[in-house]
């Protein structure tokens, strides 16, 4: 007798619990084509999100249809942001995320002051045909500046806006400037397509902007990481946790395979190789690379390009974060226990390098040492899974969880 | 247009009078409406209601009807009725994300310009308009009718060539889906349930995608079916599978017995979770497009959710009877021959636990 596969009877298993489920009474969400609707156009917020799910936790009909209506795509369910209910916002900012870093703010600052000199010329400019157009430009350059205050931005209608701008015909100086501005909005735009997992509207607007501007190296980035179907603009901001990487938080990793290496991985790599060549010193792709190789097992790879961007920047937390993964793959665990705690003290603020360094400690069985970083892991994060998890894991090897405490 | 009936459905009429009916129109939210700017007395409150309720609908009916249509025509009040029920759900929604109280006459100035209260607050048109045209269409108007069919008519049909459902010419099948969506042969239509909550172009995709998935499904056999497996576990007594005629139907029962007790033990997104991954056989993204969790948690997730089920199966009220801890302690021991709770305890161990070293 062969056995069945685990996949074939969890399903048998759940379908007949779920046959003895009373179906909630309607309204169902799944005949509801205007909410499902919704759903799909980002225009849900999280109490009718929550709604769904709850029916849903509760109504086989209703999972079933839903799941069907998913798997073919007639429904896409888009991110339900908190933020972005009600407030006034009008898209999900990718700075709010969890992904984001206070450092990116450095890149804004730039482009935010082009944006503010584009206005004052463009405001000394006497009598141009466009001088209404760049009054609501105004406007909407004044909300990008007190986008920290939550306040309404639309990078892709101040896109188009700039655009218009720049087919009418402005002034040489005012022109440059005002293609400064297209990168700058078309990078905010790709930032937040990218944050909603809108992979080829990120292409887009690559198009869309190295049309007017050339290469822009923020963009390719951004590209390649849509890609990769990645959310972020480093990569590590996602995956620089060691459970990333398919370990536990023991420091084991049973059934992990070699990554298969096909076109897209091929073309990934060529994408990479070409974007270094081109702009050795951009940190982006130097650690995106790295990252990139770490998921491809080409961990000497990833070790050399790690080692770069600390030749750029050395102090940089994601290298000494990508120099720990790239060690540990390698099973060199104390190496990777130093980078870790590198990293750490190079960015306090981040919890995948304590939380690497705990595992890591795990497995040079020094519980003892790893217990501050799994305080200090339980403590911050905001994601309450991996706080169950790690509570499990202590109340099963009868060791006390940092809740405790 | 050709194949799309046009035959004249007389429109509601209500026996009471424009007044009354206007005002029992509005009567329910009341308590809510007064409170807001302008509204207070109930009776200025409702004038102001009116007259731009019946400004909008002048407007618009103008636009798609090409005529002027009057407050005392029993067409009218059905216009008026679908807007408030569009105005009114926009500006409960800026209410709920407000501190204080909401102009009305805002909310509608930001709807019309297509922007929402709620999510990304992209609405994708004009939904007041979209409501009178929808309104329009199931009074049979031609005018409207048209519009409707030449606005969108090509979106629709783009979207059927992007998802590759049927590769058919649009003209085989929408007529038959403008016949739903009018009502024609089965009154009132689908455009009855549309209330501007998003615009119709989005409300529309999602009823061509759907529409094409069940049509294709019904002729071409598209239909993403159910797996002859899901039939094998109908219950004890029932026709069994080689693997379950090693447990005993009685210990099968017990430990689904089991099983649904647990299950609401887990939170909704638990529970969702594992439903949608092994029961529906979604993928880890598109389950995290459902949750609305990062696709990267899933797999953390679902260890979670296993764990907390298999706490739960262990510490049920239930597995304290006899028959109930012996068929769990039976399963969990584990035996190579039980493959059916094998499978389970394997995946709750494997995945959850994962501590077995390389």
């Amino acid at each position: 007798m062969t056995a069945p596969s685990r996949s074939k009877l969890l399903a048998d298993l759940l379908r007949s619990v779920s046959r003895m489920q009373p179906r909630p009474v309607a309204p169902h969400p799944c005949e509801d084509e205007e909410l499902l609707a919704c759903w799909s156009s980002g225009l849900l917020g999280p109490p009718e999100h929550q709604t769904i799910v709850d029916h849903l936790a509760a109504c086989p009909h209703c999972r079933a249809e839903l799941a069907r209506l998913v798997r073919s795509g007639v429904v896409e369910p888009q991110e339900v942001d908190p933020a972005a209910a009600s407030s006034g916002r009008t898209q999900g900012s990718p700075l709010a995320s969890r992904g984001a870093k206070r450092w990116r703010w450095a890149w804004v600052a730039g482009p935010v002051a082009v944006a503010a000199a584009v206005l004052i010329a463009v405001y000394s400019w006497p009598d141009t045909p466009v001088s209404s157009s760049l009054s609501k430009l105004e406007a909407e350059l004044n909300e990008l500046a007190q986008l920290d205050n939550g306040r309404p931005v639309d990078p892709l209608g101040a896109l188009q806006r700039v655009e218009r701008l720049i087919d009418r015909g402005l002034p040489p100086d005012l022109d440059r400037r005002a293609r400064g501005l297209v990168e700058f909005f078309g990078y905010r735009g790709a930032l937040l397509a990218l944050a909603n997992l809108k992979f080829e509207e990120v292409e887009t607007i690559e198009r869309r902007v190295t049309a007017r501007i050339g290469d822009s190296p923020q963009l390719r980035n951004l590209v390649l990481q849509a890609e990769r179907g990645l959310r972020t603009e480093l990569a590590l901001t996602e995956t620089g946790d060691l459970l990333s990487y398919g370990y536990g938080l023991d420091g084991f990793a049973p059934g992990k395979a070699l990554p298969t290496i096909g076109p897209a991985q091929q073309r990934l790599h060529e994408g990479y190789r070409a974007a270094r060549t081109k702009y050795p010193r951009d940190l982006r792709f130097i650690l995106n690379y790295g990252q990139f190789l770490l998921t491809v097992a080409d961990y000497v790879g990833a070790r050399r390009q790690f080692e770069a961007a600390l030749e750029v920047d050395r102090n940089n937390a994601q290298a000494h974060l990508g120099l720990g993964l790239a060690a540990y793959e390698v099973q060199d665990f104390t190496a990777a226990l130093g980078h870790f705690e590198a990293a750490v003290e190079a960015d306090s603020q981040d919890l995948s390098a304590p939380l690497n360094a705990a595992i890591c400690l795990e497995r040079l069985g020094r519980q003892k040492d790893a217990k501050l970083f799994w305080e200090k892991v339980y403590l911050k994060t905001p994601d309450r899974d991996l706080r169950e998890w790690i509570e499990t894991t202590h109340r099963r090897e009868g060791r006390v969880a940092p809740s405790s405490k | 247009m050709a194949g799309i009936p046009s035959q004249r459905n007389p429109p509601t009429v209500s026996s009471s009078s424009p007044d009354e009916e206007f005002a029992r129109c509005f009567a329910e939210d009341q308590d809510w409406l007064v409170r807001q700017p302008g509204m207070a007395p109930w009776s200025r409150g409702l004038v102001l209601l009116r007259e731009a309720t019946e400004g909008w609908v002048a407007e618009y009916a103008g636009r798609i009807l090409g005529q002027a249509t009057r407050p005392d025509e029993p067409a009218f009040r059905n216009y008026q009725r679908r807007l408030w029920q569009c105005w009114s759900y926009h500006w409960r929604s800026a209410l709920a994300g407000a501190t204080g109280p909401v102009d009305g006459l805002r909310v509608a100035e930001r709807v019309r310009a297509g922007q929402g209260y709620v999510g990304q607050g992209r609405l994708g048109g004009d939904v007041f308009r979209d409501v009178i045209l929808a309104e329009a269409v199931l009074q049979r108007d031609d005018r409207a009718t048209a519009l409707l069919h030449d606005e969108y008519q090509p979106f629709a049909a783009r979207l059927a060539r992007k998802y590759h459902l049927r590769e058919t010419a649009a003209a085989d099948w929408w007529p038959e889906l403008f016949d739903r969506l009018a009502g024609y042969s089965n009154p009132p239509g689908k455009l009855a349930r549309y209330s501007g909550r998003c615009g119709l172009q989005h409300w529309l995709g999602t009823v061509v995608r759907r529409f094409l998935l069940d049509r294709g499904g019904r002729h071409h056999g598209l239909i993403a079916t159910c797996s002859p497996d899901s039939a094998a576990l109908k219950g004890p007594g029932t026709e069994a599978s080689p693997d379950q005629a090693l447990i005993s139907a009685e210990c099968l029962e017990h430990f689904r017995e089991l099983l649904a007790t647990a299950l609401p033990g887990l939170s909704s997104d638990q529970a969702v979770l594992l439903h949608l991954l092994f029961a529906e056989g979604l993928s880890g993204k598109e389950a995290a497009q459902v949750l609305g969790k990062h696709p990267g948690t899933i797999s953390r997730r679902t260890a979670n959710a296993l764990e907390r089920l298999r706490d739960l199966l262990e510490n049920s009220e239930a597995t304290k009877t006899q028959p109930h801890h012996e068929c769990l302690s039976h399963l969990l021991s584990g035996a190579p021959r039980l493959s059916f709770g094998q499978a389970l305890l394997e995946a709750l161990r494997d995945i959850a636990h994962a501590n077995e070293g390389p």
